[in-house]
């Protein structure tokens, strides 16, 4: 408010023009919008009075001018200004475009605070006064007419035609310490100054129109909105366990407030009423007026979602070309859930005797008409919920509203994960430098030198360490959503189902929860629908491996059908007559091929055999890997295995026939130098070696890579004692090169599918090594 | 993009205009030698043309793809187009080049024995692929044979080639298993 004071009294023109900032000084007047007008307005009447102009007339009408060339140069701009307002305040007339308007505020309050600079209170008071009309034209307090067009015109030809009186003043200045006499401006100034007042007195027509409000303002109205119900689903599915928890309670309604309000002031009336339904019946419950049972946890959690369709709604539409029709239909065809939940809030506060009966019985409506809805479409209305949830899901699941965060387009994080990625080679292009070594060969003192790289060393890696935990976030908000999604299935299958969750924070790459979200949707599905009977519990926890993160999902039903799934996939040619004998995870493999289901009829829960085809596409998407583990009548652990996109790690480098290969730390246990007594040839002619009471199979790199055919020999090489999983093997190579962190690079389109490698390197001296991926090297070789 | 081009040619024909500024690659080939040849590729697939550089083995790989390199930390595979013509491979020499082409975001190198120089085909000088009998693995990237006053140059299509790379690969896998 203070900024404001100075812009209306203008007693501090240097502040002004300092005050580049001009996102301040909009928030400053949009948060006074309300008495903005009218304060500037009593103070201009006040400078037009007779009196006033009298007082201050010496000081308007002569001002000093230190310096022409300054002087010269705010006509040159203002010229500039005012060529274009004209044009743009007559597309105004025809397009409600924000930006027109914001393009137009920009000019005029540069004006405004050169004018203000040098003195010139009149020209600074016309614009400040078209800014105030157009300010009320973005708050939408008055639409754009002709009379408003007109006075905006009248106002810039007046602007225009000051501006040239002064430059025709400024012709005749003398010398450098010379005042220039302001021109008289007319009478004009009064006409369009009433005109302006008159406007404002418009602004009791507070009609709403969306055409007027920003893609952005919308755009992050949606984003924060659904992170906002994101809180909520949590909140209350904790005060379904925990029906005292009024931290809880209070967080919900703090977070359906804030909707509320932003809904309110964009015009989305229907959301507003919503969130005013539910914010009706936290209150109840807050008062102790109603009791929180499963039911009206239901009715809340149902229209968060369709809350959430709303706002899918409304992004689809900022995505697409059309801007404003659309967010009419679709607050049209959402119309009747908001107003149902609006007339059950209504009748709660009204009514607070009959509040519990009357709200059960609406509760039955709202579910019949919930039950209509998702019959129809139940695949598109999951669909279109899950893309809701899961864009905005990543973003801060389950962060606390007090820290400050902003939205960064997902590319410039990429983008600058690339680069920290390329600062780290180039770093250690430096510090490799062969000509470092000739250097040091001389007996240079490199103290200096070493110092700096060290220096230089710890902020890319601190850099580094900040870049990656940018783009991670904690999987606790899709496990949420997993609690929620049990709580449902198991409502509408008749199941009590119990989901016990660990590990959520675990943190992973966000880009990669996304496509983990789906799977583990349908596993949690089946789980339910064909694993558990009639009670049990889902153990869902996640952890990391190696260089993976495992989520697990087990759970304690009747485990896989063996005789079934085999019986079936004869039956459907998956497989020969003589397959009796196939290990059971291969049998396991089977239920990932699209269309195959054992499932006797098809339910609403499952049985197409789509889901855990989508289960196979996402994760190998992710080059993950699933395992399923199961024990009839104990249950069934599916294991989403997701290799972590860790783009730098730290790995060593070791070299085979003249090729470079880096291999995770993580996998390593150690290295060993093997000694003739050591290595023990197999009667299938492989070789295994005896390390400390273990037999430890070994891998020649040579030969799985297949560049070399001599034979050489394990004691000449190094073996590198890796683990991956459960499997342990020796890798046999020729050279260990060094410790090093190494940037993961996608391998060339072309080459993509070499067999356990997982990407590539640039080493400091600029050659590439290949990354191994220990686990699938160990399970093409071992067993 | 395919229509512009075919704009610009037709424009050319219009004037034959040798205005360099404004049609800098419509029409333009850069031609270059493996064996006897003298080969064309359009210019707007060529990104960059370097010397031979340490070109990194990547195993598992057909004979024709020696490697990768590493371009200013961008990793590309390199292909020999000797032996990807079925034509004996020859030692490198200073002359020996490779010339980086993209298409469709990636990027591949190719081994030729010299780089000889840009040179303006109208469409009109191009003829399609002739009938006769050739190396089927060369025929099939052929676009055309540009004429450049008596001689021909046979003009092929990167997108073909590499896109062949592909299918083999996808082949190879299903052999294998």
């Amino acid at each position: 408010m203070k900024k404001e004071e100075k812009i209306v009294l203008g007693t501090s023109f240097k502040s002004i023009l300092d005050d580049k900032d001009e996102a301040a000084v909009y928030e400053t007047l949009e948060v006074g919008q309300d008495s903005d007008f009218n304060r500037t307005d009593s103070n201009e009447s006040a400078a037009i009075s007779p009196e006033k102009q009298a007082g201050s007339a010496e000081s308007l009408r002569m001002v000093k001018i230190d310096n022409i060339e300054l002087l010269l140069s705010f006509i040159q701009e203002s010229q500039d200004h005012l060529g274009n307002i004209e044009t743009k305040i007559l597309n105004l007339e025809n397009s409600n475009d924000p930006d027109v308007i914001d393009d137009i505020f920009r000019s005029l309050h540069t004006l405004k605070g050169n004018s203000s600079f040098f003195g010139f209170e009149n020209i600074k008071k016309l614009s400040h006064g078209l800014e105030t009309v157009l300010d009320n034209l973005r708050g939408e307090k008055i639409i754009i007419n002709t009379e408003l067009v007109d006075i905006l015109l009248a106002g810039a030809d007046l602007l225009a035609d000051m501006i040239k009186r002064l430059n025709e003043a400024a012709a005749s200045y003398e010398g450098p310490e010379g005042i220039i006499e302001i021109p008289d401006w007319g009478d004009g100034l009064d006409s369009i100054l009433s005109g302006i007042k008159r406007l404002s007195g418009i602004s009791g027509d507070t009609k709403k129109d969306t055409d007027l409000i920003s893609e952005e303002i919308l755009v992050n109205f949606i984003s924060e909105s659904n992170d906002l119900l994101n809180n909520v689903e949590k909140d209350f599915l904790g005060l379904e366990k925990n029906p005292e928890a009024a931290e809880l309670l209070d967080d919900a309604f703090r977070c359906i407030h804030t909707i509320k309000g932003n809904a309110g002031f964009l015009g989305q009336t229907d959301l507003e009423k919503t969130c005013m339904g539910m914010e009706s019946i936290l209150d109840s419950v807050r008062s102790r007026k109603k009791k929180v049972t499963g039911k009206s946890i239901s009715v809340l959690l149902n229209t968060i979602d369709s809350m959430r369709r709303v706002l899918d709604f409304m992004q689809d539409e900022e995505v697409g070309t059309e801007k404003t029709e659309p967010a009419n239909e679709t607050q049209k065809e959402y119309v009747p859930l908001g107003e149902i939940l609006v007339e059950m809030g209504e009748t709660t506060t009204e009514v607070v005797e009959h509040a519990l009966d009357l709200q059960d019985k609406k509760i039955g409506e709202i579910l019949v008409a919930e039950g209509a809805v998702s019959k129809h479409a139940l695949n598109k209305a999951l669909q279109s919920q899950n893309k809701t949830i899961s864009p905005v899901q990543g973003t801060m699941p389950g962060h606390t509203p007090d820290r400050k965060n902003i939205r960064v387009d997902m590319w410039k994080l990429d983008k600058l994960f690339d680069l920290v990625g390329e600062m780290i080679t180039a770093e250690a292009m430096i510090i490799h430098n062969p000509g470092l070594e000739r250097l040091k060969m001389k007996e240079q003192k490199m103290e200096n030198f070493n110092r700096a790289a060290g220096y230089l060393g710890k902020i890319t890696r601190e850099m580094q360490e900040i870049t990656m935990t940018m783009r991670m976030v904690p999987l606790e908000g899709l496990f949420n959503k997993m609690k929620r999604l049990v709580r449902d299935l198991s409502g509408k299958s008749g199941k009590n189902v119990n989901l016990v969750v660990s590990g959520q924070d675990t943190e992973m790459d966000r880009n990669v929860i996304e496509k983990v979200s789906d799977p583990l949707i349908h596993i949690i599905r089946n789980s339910i629908d064909h694993g558990i009977k009639e009670a049990g519990s889902i153990h869902l926890s996640a952890r990391y491996e190696g260089n993976e993160i495992w989520i697990l999902v087990k759970d304690d039903g009747a485990g896989l059908n063996r005789g079934k799934i085999l019986a079936k996939a004869q039956q459907q040619g998956l497989l020969k007559a003589d397959a009796e004998n196939l290990p059971d995870s291969d049998i396991w493999q089977l239920v990932f091929k699209p269309g195959f289901s054992t499932a006797d009829k098809v339910s609403e829960i499952s049985g197409r055999g789509v889901g855990m085809d989508v289960v196979k596409k996402n994760i190998e998407e992710l080059k993950g890997k699933i395992e399923i583990k199961s024990i009839p009548a104990e249950g069934t652990e599916i294991i989403l295995k997701i290799p972590l996109t860790l783009a730098i790690m730290d790995g060593i480098t070791v070299k085979v026939d003249d090729i470079l290969y880096a291999i995770t730390l993580n996998d390593i246990l150690e290295f060993h130098k093997a000694s003739a007594g050591q290595v023990v040839r197999t009667d299938n002619h492989r070789e295994v070696l005896k390390l400390r009471k273990e037999i430890i199979p070994v891998i020649k790199l040579k030969e799985f890579f297949r560049t070399g055919s001599d034979k050489t020999k394990i004691t000449d090489g190094i073996l590198i004692i890796a683990r991956a999983g459960n499997r342990k093997a020796a890798l046999l190579v020729d050279e260990i090169v060094g410790y090093q962190q190494i940037v993961v690079k996608a391998l060339p389109q072309y080459i993509s599918d070499m067999r356990a490698v997982s990407g590539c390197s640039i080493m400091g001296n600029g050659e590439v090594s290949l990354i191994i991926d220990t686990g699938s090297l160990l399970k093409y070789e071992l067993e | 993009m395919k229509e512009t081009t075919k704009e610009r040619e037709i424009e050319d024909e219009m004037f034959l205009t040798d205005d360099e500024e404004e049609n800098t690659q419509a029409n333009k080939y850069l031609l270059f030698n493996i064996a006897e040849e003298v080969y064309g590729i359009w210019i707007g697939n060529v990104i960059e043309i370097i010397e031979m550089q340490k070109i990194t083995e990547v195993p598992d790989m057909p004979e024709y793809i020696k490697g990768v390199i590493n371009l200013r930390g961008r990793v590309i595979p390199v292909m020999n187009l000797r032996l990807r013509f079925g034509i004996p491979e020859k030692p490198y020499d200073d002359r020996t080049c490779i010339i980086i082409v993209s298409i469709d975001n990636s990027s591949m190198g190719f081994i030729v024995d010299t780089v000889a120089e840009v040179h303006g085909i109208l469409e009109k000088d191009i003829e399609p692929p002739p009938n006769f009998k050739m190396d089927p693995a060369r025929k099939r990237y052929i676009s055309g044979l540009g004429k450049v006053g008596n001689e021909v140059k046979i003009l092929f299509d990167v997108k073909k080639i590499l896109q062949e790379k592909e299918l083999e690969l996808i082949k190879n896998e299903t052999e294998k298993q």
